[in-house]
C-alpha cells in the first residue's frame, strides 16, 4: 500500500506542482470592485435609508468599475475609467478608494492625505469664498507635489494620465460631497427625508459649486513693488499689526509659535499648526504669486483666513516680501 | 540511469553561459552607457565576466564530467587518495594571483570616480546641490551670484538639467533618511547620508533624458522616487536656468 | 547525569542508571543534545514555510504590481481594492529576510545540526553544558514570539529592511514598521544573539574537552570542524551585533544620539535625541553580519564534505587544506565587512582595502570547491538524495562565489550595488548553497535521528525539481541586476528603462512559485517518513565511517554503550586491502584483512 501510495504521489505531484505554478499568475489582475464603500455617516443610518443613499450614489456616480459623473463644466466622464485605474495604482493607498484620505498608508502620514469628500481644497487660485480649486490648481498639485509632505510630485507622468487623474479626483470629491449633503438633509429632519427630491437638488448644488470655480479665479492685480527693501519693512509692520493678527498664530518671529496654537484643528478634524515661516517651506507653492494667493484667499479648510478685505493687493505684496525674508537657509 | 544526473548538472553551465549570451540581444543588458566612466565600468564588468566565465565553465565542466565518468558501478574501485600537495599549491597560487590582479587593476577607476581629491580639486564649486528626501529629489543651482543658499538660487524638483560633454560636480545631501542617487546609464551611484554632504561627479557623453532611481530603501515610497536627468547643450542649459528662475518668480 | 569531568576516560559508565524522566523533561525541556537538535529542526522548518510564503507574496507583487493579491488582499486590504500597500511590501521583504536568516538558516545549521551532530561525531555522551544547551533552545522562543507579535502591533512588523539602517529604522515617523514593530524586532534579535552565544560556548567547550580518546583534532569530521570554527565566529561577532541592537534601542527609547544627526526632522516629526552618524550603524551591523553569512555557510560546507566523501566512497581530497580553508574564510571574514558599504559615503580609500580583502576571501572558497571536485574524481559516486543535494551545493556555490567577485570589484559595485544582481548572489549562497546543504544533512542524518529512512525516490524528485526551479528563479536575477533593476522596489515598472526586463521578471515569479511548491514534496517526505516510515534499526545505512554511525538508530540517550576509541581519520574509504569500501573510525588498524593504513 505504501509503495503504491508513494508511486502515485511521485507520478502525480510534480506535474500538478507545475500546473499549479503556471495557473497562479493567470488570475493576476486588479480587483473588480463592484461598489464604493459608504461613508461612516451613511453607515449609521437605518437600513432603508442606507440602502436608498447607496442607490442614489450609484445612480449619479456609478461604481468603481463603471464610474460616471453628472453633467458639469469641470469634468467629463470620458477619462474616468482610465483615471480610476491610474488612481488605484498611484493614489489609492493614501487617499482611499472613495477619496476619504484613509487608505492603508494614511494613518502613518503627517500631515494626513486629503479627504476629498469635504469638497474643500487648501491650495487654490479661486476666490476666498470658493472652497474648490480649478483644474489647473489640481494639476499644479499633482505635478509639483506638496512640499515636504507625503504628497509626491507626479510631474514626470504624461499629460493624458495627469488630466485623467484630475478628472478622477474631482469625481471623487463630487461624489463624496453629494453623500455628505444627503446625510445633512437626513439629519436636519429624518422624518421629512425624501431622497428622490433631495438627491437631485443636492447633486445640483455640488455641480454648481464646481462650475463656479471656472469663473472665480483670482490673481494679483498689481505687480510686486520695485523697492523690495522698503516693501519688506512695510510688510513687517503689517505682520505685527494687532488688527491683522498674523503674529497671534505665526508668532513674533514667524516660527509658528503663537499663543494657543496647539489646539487648532482643520476642517477635517485633524490637529493643524501654523506654518513656521522661517523654514521657507510653502506647501501651496513657493512662487510669489502662490504666497500672494494664500494671503488673499486664505488657506481653505484651515484657520488661515482670507485677507482680501483687510489688505490691498499692494499691501499683500509687502507681506509676501516680508514672509519671504523670514526664510532662513536650511541646516539639513 | 545514473548518468542522467550528470546531464542535469550539465544544464547549469549551459544555462549559465546561455543566459548571459542571449541577454544583450534580448534587451536584458546594461542600458547603453552615456557617461565617460560608464565605459570603464562596463569594461571591468566584462573583464570579470570573462574571467569568472572561464572559471565557471571549467569547474562546472569538471563536475559534470566526474559525475558522468565515475558513478558507482559493479567492479569499480575508488582511488584511495587523500590529496596532492602540488596541486593544492597550484590551485591556490593561480587563483590568488588572478584575484589580486583583478583587485589592483581597478584601483585607478575607483579613485577617479570617488576620490574627491582627484575629481574636485581645490576651488571646485558644485554646479548644483541635490537634497534627497522622502520621496523626491530637490535640486538647487546657485544663481548668478555663484553661491548656494541665496535668493537667486534656481530650484528644480525631481528633474535636473546639465550640460553635455562637461564635468558636472554636485553635492549630494539627504534631509531625512538614507537615499541613493543612481543614474543607470551614467553608472553613477552614491548614497545620500543624513548629516553629510558628499560630492559626486559625472560627465555625460550624449544629450538626452536619463532616468534617476533611488537605490537605498527609504520608506514606503522608495519605489516612486523617480527623477530625470536632462542633458542638453551648454546654451540650452543656460537658457533653461533663466527660464526656470523666471517661472519661480511668477507674480501674476 | 553528564560526566563532563571524566568523559575522556575510555569506557566511561553507561547511562543505564539515570532516573526516569517525565514527558516534559524528556521532550520539552530536554537537555539531551539530540532532542534539542530535533527541536531546533522542527521549529526552523516551520519558519522556513513562513519565510517562503512571504517570498511568494513578494514575487507576486513584483510580477503583477497593484493587482488583487490572493488571500492577503481580501484579508488585509478589503477596502483598498484588495491590493497591497507600498509599506506592506517593505515589510514583506524585511521579514522574509529576517525570518530566513535568523529563524531558519542560522538555527538550523548551528542549532539543529550543531546540537545533533557534535557529540555523536566526536564520541561524547552529550554537550559539555546540557542545561545551557536546553536554555539556548528555549531562548529562541521569546525571539519567535516577539517577532511574530510584531506583525500585529500598530504600524506592523519592521519594514526598514533586515539591515535596519537608521534613520529609516530608528525613527518612528520614518516608516510605519519603525514604530513598535522595529522595537520588537530589535528585542527579538537580542534573544537570538543570546541563544547563539550560549550555543557557541557549548560547542567550543565540548569539542575542545570532550572528544573521545584517539579523536585528535585532525581526525574530526569536517562537519565538526566547520561547526567549531563557526562557533568561534559567532562568539566574536555576536557581541558587536548585540551592542548595535542596544544602541538602536537606546536611540529609539532613551532618545540617545548614536545614529541620527542632531535636530533632525523626519516625516514632519522632530526626532528626539540625535547627534550621531547613520554610517556608524552600518559599520557595527556589517561587522557582525558579514561573519554571519559565513556562519550561514560554513556548517553547510562541513556537511557537504562529509556527505560527498561518504557517497564517493573515497577520502575527502585535501582534508587539512579544507580545514585551513574554513579557518581562512572565518578569519578573513572579519576584515571584509566594508564591501557592503562601498557606496555608503564612507571614506572611499577604504573601498580599496576592502576590495583586496574581499577578493582574497574568494580564494579559500575556491580551494574548497576544487577539493570537492578532487573528492569525486575517480570516485564511486552513489547518487543518493543526500549526495545529490551535496553535489548541488557544490554547483550552486560555484555560481554564488563567482558572482561575489563582481560585487567585490568596487567600481563595478557602483553599478550593481542594491540591484537584483546582489539578490541573485544572496540566494545562490543561501538557498542554492546553505539550504541545499541543509537538505543534504537532513536526508543523511534522518535515519540516525529517527531510526527510519526518508523516501529516496521522493527525495530525488525533490532535488530534481528544486534544482531546476531554484536556478530558474535566481540565475535570471543576475541578468535583471545587470539590466539595472534595483532591489526593494514595490513596483519596478515605474521606470521606463526597466520595461525590457518585464518578461524575465515575470518568469522569475513563476519559477519562484514552482520552487515554493517543490518544497511541499520535502514536507510530505519528512512528515510521511516520520509517521509511516518503517523502523529499520539500521545503525549505518550509508556505510559511513564517522562515529555516529556506530550507535543504534535512533541514537539512545547517552549515545554510546561505552565511549569509543578512535583509531583513524574520518575519511578512510576504499582503503586498499581492507576487504570493504569503508573503515569506520572506531575500528583499530589491521583488524580487517591485510594492510595497515592510517
Amino acid at each position: 500500500m505504501k509503495t503504491r501510495l508513494m508511486r502515485g504521489l511521485l507520478g502525480v505531484v510534480p506535474p500538478v506542482l507545475f500546473v499549479a505554478a503556471a495557473l497562479a499568475g493567470c488570475d493576476a489582475r486588479p480587483a473588480r470592485i463592484e461598489s464604493f464603500p459608504l461613508s461612516p455617516e451613511s453607515e449609521q443610518r437605518p437600513p432603508d435609508v442606507r440602502a436608498s443613499i447607496a442607490k442614489a450614489m450609484e445612480a449619479y456616480f456609478g461604481t468603481p468599475v463603471s464610474p460616471k459623473v453628472p453633467k458639469n463644466e469641470v469634468v467629463t466622464g470620458e477619462r474616468l475609467l482610465a483615471g480610476g485605474d491610474h488612481y488605484r495604482r498611484l493614489c489609492l493607498h493614501c487617499h482611499g478608494l472613495a477619496g476619504d484620505g484613509a487608505g492603508p498608508t494614511a494613518a502613518f502620514l503627517q500631515p494626513r492625505p486629503r479627504d476629498y469628500r469635504l469638497g474643500t481644497f487648501k491650495f487654490t487660485s479661486t476666490a476666498p469664498d470658493v472652497k474648490k480649486p480649478t483644474r489647473s490648481d489640481l494639476m499644479k498639485t499633482l505635478k509639483g507635489g506638496i512640499m515636504y509632505t507625503s504628497m509626491p510630485a507626479f510631474g514626470l507622468l504624461d499629460d493624458e494620465t495627469l488630466e485623467s487623474l484630475v478628472d478622477y479626483v474631482v469625481f471623487l470629491s463630487m461624489r463624496g460631497q453629494f453623500e455628505k449633503f444627503l446625510n445633512v438633509d437626513y439629519e436636519e429632519d429624518p422624518e421629512l427625508f425624501d431622497i428622490d427630491s433631495m438627491a437631485e437638488s443636492d447633486k445640483d448644488l455640488v455641480v454648481s459649486r464646481w462650475d463656479e470655480t471656472t469663473e472665480s479665479v483670482v490673481a494679483p492685480t498689481v505687480k510686486p513693488p520695485e523697492d523690495v527693501g522698503a516693501s519688506i519693512a512695510r510688510g513687517k509692520d503689517l505682520y505685527l499689526d494687532k488688527k491683522l493678527q498674523c503674529l497671534s498664530c505665526h508668532g513674533e518671529t514667524g516660527r509658528g509659535d503663537g499663543a494657543g496654537t496647539d489646539l487648532l484643528k482643520d476642517d477635517w478634524g485633524f490637529k493643524i499648526v501654523p506654518a513656521d515661516l522661517t523654514k521657507g517651506i510653502y506647501r501651496g507653492g513657493s512662487r510669489p504669486k502662490d504666497l500672494w494667493l494664500r494671503i488673499y484667499s486664505g488657506v481653505k479648510g484651515t484657520p488661515m483666513p482670507a485677507f482680501n478685505g483687510a489688505l490691498t493687493p499692494e499691501q499683500i505684496w509687502d507681506v509676501v516680501n516680508y514672509v519671504r525674508s523670514l526664510a532662513e537657509p536650511s541646516t539639513n | 540511469m545514473r548518468k542522467i544526473w550528470s546531464l542535469l548538472f550539465l544544464l547549469v553551465p549551459i544555462m549559465g553561459v546561455g543566459m548571459f549570451a542571449m541577454a544583450p540581444s534580448s534587451g536584458w543588458w546594461m542600458p547603453k552607457g552615456a557617461s565617460t566612466y560608464a565605459a570603464d565600468i562596463d569594461h571591468l564588468f566584462n573583464l570579470i565576466l570573462g574571467i569568472t566565465g572561464v572559471a565557471f565553465v571549467l569547474t562546472q565542466g569538471a563536475l559534470v564530467y566526474f559525475l558522468w565518468r565515475y558513478p558507482d558501478a559493479e567492479g569499480r574501485t575508488a582511488t584511495y587518495a587523500h590529496g596532492n600537495h602540488r596541486i593544492e599549491m597550484i590551485w591556490t597560487v593561480i587563483p590568488a594571483a588572478i584575484l589580486v590582479f583583478i583587485a589592483f587593476y581597478q584601483f585607478g577607476s575607483w579613485k577617479d570616480i570617488k576620490f574627491r581629491k582627484i575629481f574636485a580639486g581645490e576651488g571646485t564649486s558644485p554646479m548644483f546641490e541635490v537634497v534627497a528626501g522622502q520621496f523626491e529629489w530637490r535640486f538647487t543651482y546657485p544663481g548668478k551670484d555663484g553661491k548656494l543658499g541665496t535668493a537667486d538660487d534656481v530650484h528644480s524638483l525631481n528633474e535636473f538639467h546639465a550640460p553635455v560633454g562637461k564635468k558636472v560636480v554636485f553635492d549630494l545631501k539627504s534631509r531625512d533618511v538614507l537615499h541613493s542617487f543612481f543614474i543607470p546609464r551614467f553608472r553613477i551611484k552614491q548614497d545620500a547620508v543624513p548629516g553629510i554632504t558628499i560630492p559626486v561627479w559625472f560627465e555625460a557623453t550624449e544629450e538626452g533624458d536619463f532616468e534617476l532611481v533611488c537605490a537605498e530603501l527609504c520608506g514606503w515610497g522608495h519605489y516612486k522616487m523617480r527623477g530625470m536627468a536632462h542633458i542638453v547643450s551648454e546654451a540650452a542649459f543656460n537658457d533653461w536656468l533663466e527660464k526656470t528662475k523666471a517661472a519661480e518668480e511668477v507674480f501674476e | 547525569m553528564s560526566t563532563a569531568a571524566t568523559a575522556v576516560a575510555p569506557g566511561a559508565h553507561a547511562h543505564a542508571t539515570h532516573h526516569e524522566m517525565g514527558f516534559f523533561r524528556k521532550y520539552v525541556f530536554a537537555t539531551d543534545h539530540k532532542v534539542i537538535g530535533i527541536q531546533f529542526l522542527f521549529t526552523t522548518l516551520i519558519f522556513f514555510a513562513l519565510g517562503g510564503l512571504l517570498a511568494m507574496a513578494i514575487r507576486w507583487q513584483l510580477a503583477w504590481p497593484w493587482t488583487e493579491m490572493p488571500v492577503i488582499g481580501k484579508m488585509l486590504f478589503p477596502d483598498a481594492a484588495r491590493q497591497i500597500s507600498p509599506e506592506f511590501y517593505t515589510m514583506l521583504f524585511t521579514m522574509h529576510a529576517t525570518v530566513m536568516i535568523f529563524f531558519v538558516i542560522i538555527p538550523m545549521l548551528a542549532g539543529a545540526f550543531g546540537n545533533f551532530c557534535i557529540p555523536l561525531m566526536i564520541g561524547a555522551r552529550d554537550m559539555a553544558f546540557p542545561t545551557l544547551n536546553m536554555m539556548s533552545y528555549w531562548f529562541m522562543w521569546p525571539a519567535f514570539i516577539i517577532m511574530l507579535a510584531s506583525f500585529f502591533v500598530e504600524g506592523g512588523a519592521a519594514s526598514a529592511g533586515w539591515t535596519s539602517y537608521p534613520p529609516l529604522a530608528s525613527v518612528p515617523s520614518a516608516a510605519p514598521g519603525s514604530q513598535g514593530g522595529q522595537t520588537l524586532w530589535l528585542a527579538s534579535l537580542l534573544f537570538v544573539g543570546v541563544s547563539s552565544l550560549m550555543g557557541s560556548i557549548n560547542y567550543i567547550t565540548t569539542i575542545v574537552k570532550l572528544r573521545a580518546p584517539g579523536m585528535k583534532m585532525f581526525r574530526m569530521p569536517m562537519t565538526v570542524w566547520a561547526l567549531f570554527i563557526t562557533a568561534i565566529l559567532q562568539a566574536f561577532a555576536l557581541p558587536v551585533l548585540t551592542a548595535a541592537l542596544f544602541m538602536q534601542l537606546l536611540d529609539r527609547l532613551a532618545h540617545t544620539g548614536f545614529f541620527v544627526p542632531r535636530d533632525w526632522v523626519v516625516g514632519n516629526v522632530p526626532v528626539q535625541g540625535g547627534g550621531g552618524q547613520p554610517i556608524l550603524w552600518q559599520h557595527l551591523f556589517w561587522f557582525y553580519s558579514h561573519p554571519a553569512v559565513y556562519i550561514m555557510i560554513l556548517p553547510a560546507m562541513g556537511i557537504v564534505s562529509d556527505v560527498v566523501a561518504t557517497f564517493s566512497r573515497k577520502p575527502l581530497f585535501g582534508y587539512r587544506p579544507m580545514v585551513y580553508a574554513i579557518a581562512g574564510i572565518a578569519g578573513l571574514g572579519f576584515i571584509v565587512w566594508g564591501h557592503h558599504m562601498f557606496q555608503s559615503g564612507m571614506n572611499p580609500a577604504m573601498g580599496m582595502t576592502f576590495m583586496v580583502s574581499t577578493m582574497l576571501i574568494a580564494l579559500p572558497s575556491a580551494i574548497k570547491t576544487f577539493n570537492w571536485l578532487g573528492t569525486i574524481w575517480r570516485a564511486r559516486i552513489q547518487f543518493t538524495s543526500a549526495m545529490l543535494f551535496a553535489l548541488g551545493f557544490v554547483s550552486m556555490f560555484i555560481i554564488g562565489g563567482l558572482s561575489g567577485i563582481f560585487m567585490a570589484a568596487t567600481p563595478v559595485d557602483i553599478y550593481i550595488h542594491d540591484t537584483y544582481f546582489i539578490v541573485g548572489h544572496i540566494h545562490y549562497v543561501l538557498f542554492g548553497s546553505s539550504m541545499l546543504g541543509i537538505f543534504a544533512g537532513i536526508y543523511y542524518w534522518f535515519p540516525k535521528m529517527f531510526g527510519k529512512r526518508m523516501n529516496e525516490k521522493l527525495g530525488k524528485i525533490h532535488f530534481f525539481l528544486s534544482f531546476i526551479t531554484l536556478n530558474a528563479t535566481f540565475y535570471a536575477m543576475h541578468v535583471l541586476g545587470t539590466g539595472g533593476m534595483p532591489r526593494r522596489l514595490a513596483d519596478p515598472f515605474q521606470y521606463e528603462y526597466l520595461e525590457p526586463l518585464r518578461s524575465l521578471n515575470t518568469f522569475v515569479t513563476y519559477s519562484a512559485f514552482a520552487l515554493g511548491l517543490s518544497q511541499v514534496l520535502f514536507v510530505v517526505n519528512f512528515l510521511g517518513s516520520l509517521a509511516f516510515g518503517k523502523r529499520t534499526g539500521e545503525k549505518n545505512p550509508w556505510h559511513a565511517n564517522t562515529i555516529e554511525w556506530t550507535t543504534p538508530s535512533p541514537a539512545p540517550h547517552g549515545n554510546f554503550e561505552e565511549i569509543p576509541t578512535v583509531y583513524r581519520g574520518p575519511y578512510e574509504y576504499s582503503v586498499p586491502g581492507e576487504g570493504r569500501d569503508y573503515s569506520p573510525q572506531t575500528e583499530p588498524l589491521g583488524t580487517t584483512a591485510a594492510g595497515a593504513h592510517r
